[in-house]
């Protein structure tokens, strides 16, 4: 027990003075690397840290390894792997390897890559080698051979050609270089090459054939045109598209357009672009330049053949016919070179004789003006009876009138369009007399002339179909004609009378005159128009004269008609019958009035120029027809006076007749009742009947006469009356007749009416006829001779 | 869980092997032997690195220890006293090593300037019952404890150096 407590005691004294013993005085590592940092940092010490920090190295001794390391290596390694290898810093390394480049001459930095001498001698090498095998080296080749930067290579083959490197440098590539041999065999190639050539051949498709690369062709190119070894050229740029043209290929080319052009006087391009010809007007121009080639579209063309077409051409206008220009040049000649030449020609024989004037049509046709102007001509007659035709059928008048509505449409945007308007209204209102008439028609014809000129302008307008719409509807004389234009002779009728003249009888020319047609067309038209006017204007004048005439003679007519019917009137009152009077007012009415009627209505549709036959009786629907087609002002009173026709009252036609024919429709007046005139003419009236009874045979009408002219005897007026009213004017004349006289009427009235109920074939009929004869001078004499009683002895 | 130079130095002091307490008369004096052995060793080991931290000495029974230790900051020493006694359960239960000069300085610490030992030292010490003695509470516990507290503390101004005589 106590010798473990001694124990325990003996170890804590050990422990006291394991604790007081001195600690021994040792540097720890961590104070070394503070030391050692400290020195490098006072440059008290040039070491080098290896990466992993524990070790030191001497650049000395670093450049040394560096060196070991690249023998070791072959002559060649990278900085990069050399800092691995030797657990140094790259920046370490690449300083000291800097260092050692300049020291030492046998070693080269090339792009992080350490280059010994004896690698660089083995590279040499082994560039010429190859060489040497292949004939022929390109840089970028031994660039991805070594992997060095193509500018060392280069300058190494460089330094090194002709030394160690047996070869030649291309001159136009400083990359490629090659032996002398592998450029004689290349030359060899291509010279049989093109030797073997016969047709231009792309300078590409020669090099594939011979296997010749393309960047030494233009060096042997070079080479062998110097010598003359080519029997050729190249053409074309020296990039791929290039061209070789055999001088054989090219000299039977020249041979052929020379012979071509010789034969037959002119060039076709297309066929110099089937000899290989690219650009043929500027080869025509350059083997041609002494010949007057005339350069056209398809083709160029010599002298020779441009002199027959001018041959051709004044033949033509010497005989004022017409030539095709066409059958005088090859088939292979194009309209449109047609018309050059045409046009060339042309403009050189304006400059030797400027006078001729000539027409191309259809592009190859030559007309001489000379020719245009006969054809024109022989349309005279044709335009002269198409004018009569117009003028006479009244079309001209009615386009007229068709331009004048015309015009006025087109002239409302004018800015005077008020103005166009009135005048418009005025000649309108005054449309019957002469004066506006011939207004009417001047502005038309300035209308008519605009029109043709746009015509002319524009000439292939003439085709449109607006134009043959208007020529066909002036062709049926409908008023339709969209512009008021007057065709007087159409397309189809020029057409057809041209393609029947003689001068193009022999030929195939249906274009041609229709060219023709076309042109003169407008041109006939428009002297067919003049004409018109002046067949027009010719009649106008003559019309115009007996117009004056034709108007005072119907005033006066329907004076005395009217004082007559106005005396009828004043006749029937005296009866007191009133159905009596009704029947003979519309009997007047009928009679009488409808003539004066008539007259005024044809008098408003002459003036307003309203068709309607003439040679005809007038007949209701004819007047309501008339009253449809005058002007609106007319047209009232007119209807009124047609209405009062069928009506009984003569009051109401006489008042209605003197508005129709008022001032502003017929610029008449009727005259008032003349009580002076009125006996005369009552006298004349009884003699006229008295003339006629002592004409007529015929026992009515000698009755009816008779008593008309008793009554008249006894009354002192006039009446108008048929066969019909006779029995009525006896019964009515009774009293105041003798009695044997009224008998002997009353008994010749009785044998006349047996006569008209009795048959021709009847035996009586004979009989009361004679008897009627035996009459009738007894009767004739008691109406002529019969006196009136005086008025003291009647009453 | 120890940082790699504690390891180093753990590894180089030996390992007790009796299981006793100041209690167990026989066998606390064969565990005070093994004690003794392991403080030498360590002393030796620190020496031998210079790294000398601390002085101890125990009492005739070995249940209470005392001395100073030290630690070395910007190349200025400071020192302090060091002292503990072995607990009743000694091995099981950790020495509680107190430096009383510093009661009250600093949080980590308890009343008597008892040190705060780190959350792995208990474990690993309970782990290693009865093989850790007291030179493995020294390396284990306040070593660490003065490398951590001490500049701080020097920082913050609370501890100051003081020229020692000796």
């Amino acid at each position: 027990m106590t010798a473990d407590w001694d124990e325990v005691k003996r170890l804590a004294a050990d422990f006291q003075r394991a604790q007081l013993s001195s600690t021994v005085q040792r540097l720890s590592e961590r104070n070394c690397i503070e030391l050692i940092t400290r020195l490098i940092e006072d440059k008290l010490l040039d070491v080098v840290f290896t990466t992993d920090g524990k070790e030191y190295v001497t650049p000395q001794q670093l450049s040394r390894e560096i060196e070991d390391e690249l023998y070791v290596h072959g002559g060649r390694v990278d900085i990069v792997e050399l800092s691995k290898i030797l657990n140094v810093d790259l920046s370490h390394i690449s300083a000291q390897v800097i260092q050692i480049e300049n020291q030492n001459k046998n070693v080269k930095l090339v792009l992080g890559q350490l280059l010994g001498k004896s690698y660089i001698n083995r590279v040499i090498q082994e560039i010429n080698e190859k060489l040497m095998l292949q004939g022929q080296i390109t840089v970028s080749e031994l660039t991805r051979q070594y992997d060095l930067p193509p500018e060392f290579l280069l300058s190494l083959i460089e330094e090194n050609l002709g030394k160690s490197i047996h070869g030649k440098q291309d001159a136009t590539d400083r990359q490629v270089f090659f032996t002398d041999a592998f450029l004689h065999r290349n030359k060899a190639c291509l010279r049989g090459a093109l030797m073997a050539a016969t047709c231009p051949t792309s300078v590409a498709h020669l090099l594939s054939q011979s296997g010749v690369q393309q960047r030494i062709f233009s060096c042997i190119i070079d080479s062998l045109l110097e010598r003359k070894q080519v029997p050729g050229v190249i053409t074309g740029s020296q990039s791929g598209n290039s061209l070789y043209i055999p001088s054989v290929y090219s000299k039977a080319q020249n041979d052929w357009i020379n012979n071509f052009y010789r034969q037959n006087g002119y060039l076709e391009y297309d066929s110099l672009g089937r000899l290989g010809i690219g650009d043929p007007t500027s080869f025509i121009q350059r083997n041609f330049q002494n010949e007057k080639l005339l350069l056209l579209k398809s083709c160029a063309v010599g002298e020779q053949l441009v002199n027959q077409v001018e041959a051709a051409l004044e033949e033509a206008i010497a005989t004022s016919s017409f030539v095709d220009v066409m059958t005088h040049l090859p088939s292979m000649f194009e309209a449109e070179d047609c018309t050059r030449i045409v046009n060339e020609v042309l403009k050189s024989m304006k400059t030797k004789n400027p006078v001729q004037n000539v027409n191309v049509f259809c592009d190859t046709y030559v007309v001489p003006d000379l020719l245009i102007q006969n054809l024109i001509k022989g349309f005279d007659p044709l335009i002269k009876q198409k004018a009569q035709e117009a003028v006479s059928s009244g079309a001209y008048i009615s386009s007229q009138a068709e331009m004048k509505i015309h015009s006025s449409k087109m002239s409302v945007d004018h800015e005077d369009s008020k103005i166009d308007k009135k005048e418009e209204r005025r000649k309108k209102a005054t449309g019957g007399k002469g004066g506006g008439g011939t207004q009417g028609r001047e502005t038309k014809t300035k209308s008519t002339k605009k029109k043709y000129l746009r015509g002319k302008g524009g000439a292939d307008d003439w085709d449109s179909d607006d134009d043959r719409d208007s020529s066909a509807a002036s062709g049926n004389k409908t008023s339709k004609q969209s512009a008021g234009k007057l065709e007087l002779l159409s397309f189809s009728v020029i057409h057809n009378l041209l393609a029947g003249n003689k001068v193009f009888q022999n030929e195939e020319c249906e274009e041609l005159v229709e060219e023709i047609a076309k042109q003169i067309y407008p041109a006939l038209n428009k002297i067919a128009l003049a004409e018109a006017k002046v067949v027009f204007e010719s009649t106008m004048a003559s019309t115009a004269q007996t117009r004056r005439k034709t108007h005072s003679e119907l005033q006066e007519k329907l004076n005395a008609l009217v004082s007559n019917v106005r005396m009828f009137d004043k006749g029937i009152k005296v009866f007191s019958d009133n159905e009596l009077q009704q029947q003979l007012s519309k009997y007047l009415l009928k009679s009488l009035c409808t003539d004066i009627a008539n007259d005024v209505f044809s008098y408003i549709a002459q003036e307003n120029m309203i068709q309607f036959d003439q040679s005809k009786e007038m007949t209701p629907e004819m007047r309501l027809k008339m009253i449809n087609e005058v002007p609106n002002d007319a047209k009232e009173p007119l209807s009124k006076l047609h209405k009062s026709l069928s009506g009984s009252s003569i009051d109401n036609f006489l008042s209605s007749l003197e508005a129709s024919i008022g001032p502003g429709l017929c610029d008449m007046i009727l005259r008032k009742q003349d009580k002076r005139k009125e006996r005369p003419q009552i006298y004349a009236h009884r003699q006229s009947l008295l003339e006629q009874l002592s004409v007529v045979q015929d026992p009515a009408v000698v009755l009816h006469i008779a008593s008309l002219i008793l009554f008249q005897t006894l009354t002192q007026s006039i009446l108008h009356a048929s066969g019909r009213f006779v029995s009525n004017i006896l019964s009515f004349l009774q009293p105041q007749l003798p009695a044997e006289m009224y008998n002997s009427f009353q008994q010749y009235h009785d044998m006349v009416l047996k006569l008209l109920k009795t048959d021709e074939n009847d035996p009586d009929h004979v009989a009361l006829i004679t008897l009627l004869q035996n009459g009738m001078s007894g009767i004739k004499e008691m109406a002529s001779t019969f006196k009136r009683p005086s008025t003291s002895e009647k009453s | 869980m120890v940082d790699e130079a504690t390891k180093k130095t753990l590894s180089g002091i030996p390992l007790c092997k009796t299981k006793a307490g100041p209690r167990d008369k026989d066998l606390w004096v064969q565990r005070l032997k093994e004690e003794y052995q392991c403080l030498i060793k360590y002393v030796q080991n620190n020496k031998s690195a210079d790294n000398d931290w601390f002085r101890l000495e125990s009492n005739k029974e070995g249940t209470r220890w005392f001395g100073k230790c030290w630690y070395v900051h910007n190349l200025l020493k400071y020192e302090f006293d060091v002292e503990f006694d072995i607990p009743i359960t000694y091995p099981t239960t950790a020495p509680e090593i107190a430096l009383p000069e510093l009661d009250g300085k600093t949080a980590k610490m308890y009343r008597g300037g008892k040190i705060c030992l780190t959350d792995h030292f208990k474990p690993l010490w309970a782990r290693n019952v009865p093989k850790f003695g007291i030179g493995h509470a020294m390396a284990l516990g306040l070593g660490p404890w003065l490398a951590v507290e001490i500049p701080d503390m020097i920082e913050k101004g609370i501890v100051t150096y003081k020229e020692k005589d000796g």
